[in-house]
């Protein structure tokens, strides 16, 4: 027994080297511990460059560098914005700026002057834009400077959804009857209407399914149209068009919620127990196989405005598509926009997404205004991480 | 009649020790217990005979008062009831272990649900309501020694404790804890002076925070804020989220003894680290922060012992310095360092052996420095506390020992800086108070009164109860706002030879 012990005293004094021994060596390493970043946040510098593809900076400067473009960037996570303009070597500097996900916008707009000198014409609204890469991830990892092509674009969508509201109100239980889209004339001209297509974007939640990365189609299984022969519905330049589920003044049913019968149009689901206000135009449904009414998703969606001929829809399984080069606008809505990586929307329609708005809130996502002199204009970089608000209570048929 | 007496008396010197650790030089148990509360080396459980117990001890504790810092709740009420065993297996070998139940209730507390929100760790999550929380857990110890030769003795202890958290308002999230701790010593008598011991320590921590939609919230807005810092946090208005947080703790604890006569030092050294990994997200979780603390402590106490006085000296250093990083772009967000120099002497004299009066005083040199490069913050101080407490130990008749004392301490800044730019209203509004709080200097006093009776019903009974007020300084942040602290414990023991 004696001999067993001191045997045992022995192993453990044995083991007492073993662990000076380990504890004299890093125990970090042993224990697989991460080593402490050399890169601290906020102090690390980023450059992006600007480059043209259109060619418009080597005529006129002998470089394809963008000077003068103006550059905005939003943090993804925070939503704080940054501002800056490029330098004549076509770069920004970046610094004090925490890591993230970057929602990035640059414009360069080419005076008339510039345009005269090369094309011969003094074009207005044409403009420099970074069509191509919309998300740059500023981190660390990034050593260096981020190249950022822009290309040459000539105005925008005439016509623009202006807001939408989905969430339904508060305080009046489950009821969601109240939603709508608005969409707004920014041009300077008349527009019809007429025959344009609302869809809502296919995505099957459950299997996660979409068709983001679809080269040529947006996918639909629930399609509208305007009614219309072709000039029957005009909306003039600086009008809201008004497009409610059900065209009533739903403060009857939820105190909180919003006055939709002076809509415009209407979607009325006549296979359905849907309510009709006859005084307002209906739209046409085209395609919605399921639901009792106009449905779209309280917190996690996107909507396009096309303008293609219903007889011309392609049908692809149980959906039907249409052309990218259709699309007027799109708008992407996210319960957590931060996941652009779960984007359903093609980023060549809608770089990113808005929302963040829950059920039962109130709340609708507005586009931004950029000016208000003659008209309203309102913010269109095809990127609703930057172009929309949330605000509250929604505003149908006018800005808030 | 006397032996009776005299017994007793050996379980009230001992005993009743273990709650005046208010004092750091006077009045501090035997040795051998001494040195396990200094060290935590389970090798030093030596169960004599008159120690082997039975004891059920129910706690009850309230903080509240508006002197504190954002992140902490108005009010903090813990109660636990645990019932202990201590038993000699044989002339070698000893047991004991404790079953227990704990409550946490958490009232008037903004935003946070963190369980261990006052850990430094910058990664709190919290959703944007008031209220309060409740913490229900069963917490479990057994620790065995064994004395494997004359002078050789090696010990190991497990702790383990569960518990599921609820946030009483909505949107009602729930929280789970594990903790498990391991600790494994031996004490090593290498002559008739010195002794050495060495200790190694694991603990595991877990936490899981879920966000469910509940029938509360399904018509109710929630806004969850993720911090990374002290400002900005990530600002998520969605119903569900998961939250893990996996935490280990590793350490080392080394101790020399050396006894002269009446003259005995004992050096003690600590020094570990923690490392904390935070992920979001139930169905892909994914890595959301990263916490490392590193720990050194050193304990250097030197006693002077006779019949009628016992002098001594400690002085106590510690340095704690933590950093975090955001995983997904591998940058340093957070650092801070803290070290804290503590020098008490001490003076305890004995009338008799069950009447003595005792009075230590100390300065504590503390240094601190925070650099919260995400949020853009940076704070550093040098303050100091100076500190007085008093007490005794009364006989009062035959069953009745009383054990009265007080302190008072008083932390002074000295050359504090902080540092900010453009922060949002999450910190200028808020959380600025957290930095704040350590920037603040106070006032503290504290009262305290342990009863022994003994005698009852065969055992004895502990009644201990303190008070302490802490108060800042009128022209602070804080203004005239104070800080409540009370406790009060019961602890009836019966021993069992």
């Amino acid at each position: 027994m004696i001999s067993i012990r001191n045997n045992i005293v022995t192993s453990i004094e044995l083991l007492l080297v073993v662990v000076l021994l380990l504890t004299q060596n890093s125990c970090g390493n042993f224990l697989g511990v991460d080593s402490k970043p050399e890169k601290i946040e906020r102090e690390i510098e980023f450059r992006l460059s600007f480059y043209d593809n259109s060619g418009f900076m080597q005529q006129l400067f002998s470089s394809p560098q963008v000077r003068g473009a103006v550059v905005t960037l939003k943090s993804n996570s925070l939503g704080t914005e940054y501002s800056f303009i490029s330098d004549t070597l076509g770069m920004i500097t970046v610094s004090g700026i925490p890591s993230d996900t970057y929602i990035i916008s640059a414009q360069r707009s080419m005076s008339p002057e510039e345009m005269l000198s090369l094309t011969g014409t003094a074009a207005t609204s044409v403009k420099l834009i970074n069509k191509k890469t919309r998300i740059i991830s500023l981190d660390a990892a990034a050593q260096n400077p981020s190249i950022i092509t822009m290309d040459v674009t000539s105005g925008g969508s005439p016509l623009v959804i202006s807001e939408i509201y989905a969430c339904g109100p508060p305080g009046s239980g489950l009821y969601y009857h109240d939603k709508y889209i608005e969409l707004y004339n920014q041009s300077d001209s008349v527009l019809y209407v007429d025959k344009l297509m609302i869809a809502v974007v296919y995505t099957n939640s459950n299997t996660g399914l979409h068709y983001r990365d679809d080269p040529e189609y947006v996918h639909s299984k629930n399609i509208w149209i305007f009614p219309g022969s072709g000039n029957e519905y005009p909306i003039n330049p600086g009008q809201f068009i008004l497009c409610a589920e059900d065209a009533i003044d739903h403060r009857m049913n939820a105190p909180n919620s919003v006055d939709l019968s002076h809509a415009d149009f209407e979607f009325y689901k006549d296979d359905a127990p849907d309510i009709d206000n006859p005084a307002i135009a209906n739209m046409i449904r085209i395609y919605q196989p399921s639901g009792n009414d106009w449905l779209i998703a309280g917190e996690t969606g996107a909507l396009v405005v096309a303008k293609y001929p219903a007889d011309s829809l392609q049908p692809f399984d149980d959906q039907f598509l249409i052309p990218y080069c259709s699309i007027l606008d799109g708008v992407e809505y996210k319960i957590d926009p931060t996941r652009l990586d779960k984007k359903i929307l093609n980023e060549g329609i809608d770089a990113g997404s808005t929302g963040g708005v829950q059920f039962y809130t109130g709340k609708s996502m507005e586009r931004k205004m950029i000016s208000n002199t003659l008209r309203i204009l309102l913010k269109d970089e095809n990127n609703s991480s930057v172009d929309f608000d949330i605000i509250q209570p929604p505003t149908p048929g006018k800005y808030h | 009649m006397l032996l009776i007496v005299l017994s007793t008396g050996v379980i009230r010197s001992q005993s009743s020790a273990e709650y005046l650790n208010n004092f750091q030089t006077i009045f501090i148990n035997s040795f051998e217990k001494n040195l396990f509360h200094l060290s935590g080396n389970p090798a030093l459980i030596n169960v004599k005979p008159e120690d082997e117990v039975l004891s059920i001890k129910s706690s009850l504790s309230n903080v509240n008062g508006s002197f504190k810092p954002f992140s902490y709740p108005g009010e903090d009420r813990s109660y636990s009831l645990i019932a202990t065993g201590e038993k000699r297996i044989d002339s070698n070998q000893c047991f004991s272990g404790f079953f227990g139940f704990s409550k946490l209730e958490r009232k008037n507390w903004n935003w946070f649900f963190n369980r261990d929100y006052h850990s430094d760790n910058p990664f709190l999550l919290g959703d944007s309501t008031y209220g309060g929380s409740r913490i229900n857990g069963i917490v479990l110890n057994a620790a065995y020694a064994n004395r494997l030769s004359e002078n050789m003795r090696v010990g190991l202890s497990l702790n383990y404790k569960v518990d599921e958290g609820l946030k009483t308002v909505s949107p009602r999230p729930t929280s789970q804890h594990r903790d498990i701790t391991v600790n494994a010593g031996v004490f090593y008598k290498i002559n008739q002076q010195t002794d050495i011991g060495l200790s190694a320590g694991f603990s595991d921590l877990n936490e899981e925070i879920d966000y469910r939609e509940d029938e509360g919230a399904l018509t109710q807005e929630t806004i969850l804020l993720k911090f990374k810092g002290y400002d900005f946090p990530n600002i998520f208005r969605k119903k569900v989220e998961t939250r893990y947080s996996f935490t280990n703790d590793y350490n080392i604890t080394g101790m020399l003894n050396y006894t002269l006569s009446n003259f005995r030092t004992t050096f003690i050294f600590h020094s570990g680290f923690l490392k904390n990994t935070i992920k979001d997200d139930a169905l892909d979780p994914q890595s959301v922060g990263f916490w490392k603390d590193d720990y050194d402590e050193l304990k250097i106490s030197s006693h002077y012992t006779t019949e009628l006085v016992n002098f001594a000296l400690a002085i106590h250093y510690s340095n704690q310095s933590g950093w975090a990083k955001f995983p997904p772009t591998q940058t340093l967000i957070y650092e801070r360092k803290n070290t804290a120099t503590n020098f008490t002497g001490g003076i305890e004299h004995y009338f008799n052996s069950d009447n003595a009066v005792g009075i230590e005083a100390g300065v504590t040199f503390l240094s601190y420095k925070e650099n919260d490069h995400y949020s853009a913050v940076n704070a550093s101080a040098s303050p100091y506390e100076l500190f007085v407490r008093a007490g005794g130990k009364i006989h009062s008749g035959l069953y009745f020992t009383l054990f009265p004392g007080c302190e008072y301490l008083k932390k002074t800044l000295k050359d504090s800086f902080l540092s900010q730019s453009s922060q949002s209203s999450y910190f200028s509004n808020f959380r600025q108070l957290d930095v704040l709080y350590k920037l603040t200097d106070y006032s503290l006093y504290k009262i305290f009164l342990l009863t022994e009776i003994t005698n009852v019903f065969d055992g004895s009974l502990f009644v201990y109860s303190d008070y302490t007020l802490v108060k800042p300084l009128s022209t602070s942040s804080f203004g005239k706002s104070y800080r409540n602290y009370f406790e009060l414990i019961l602890d009836y023991r019966i021993n069992i030879n």
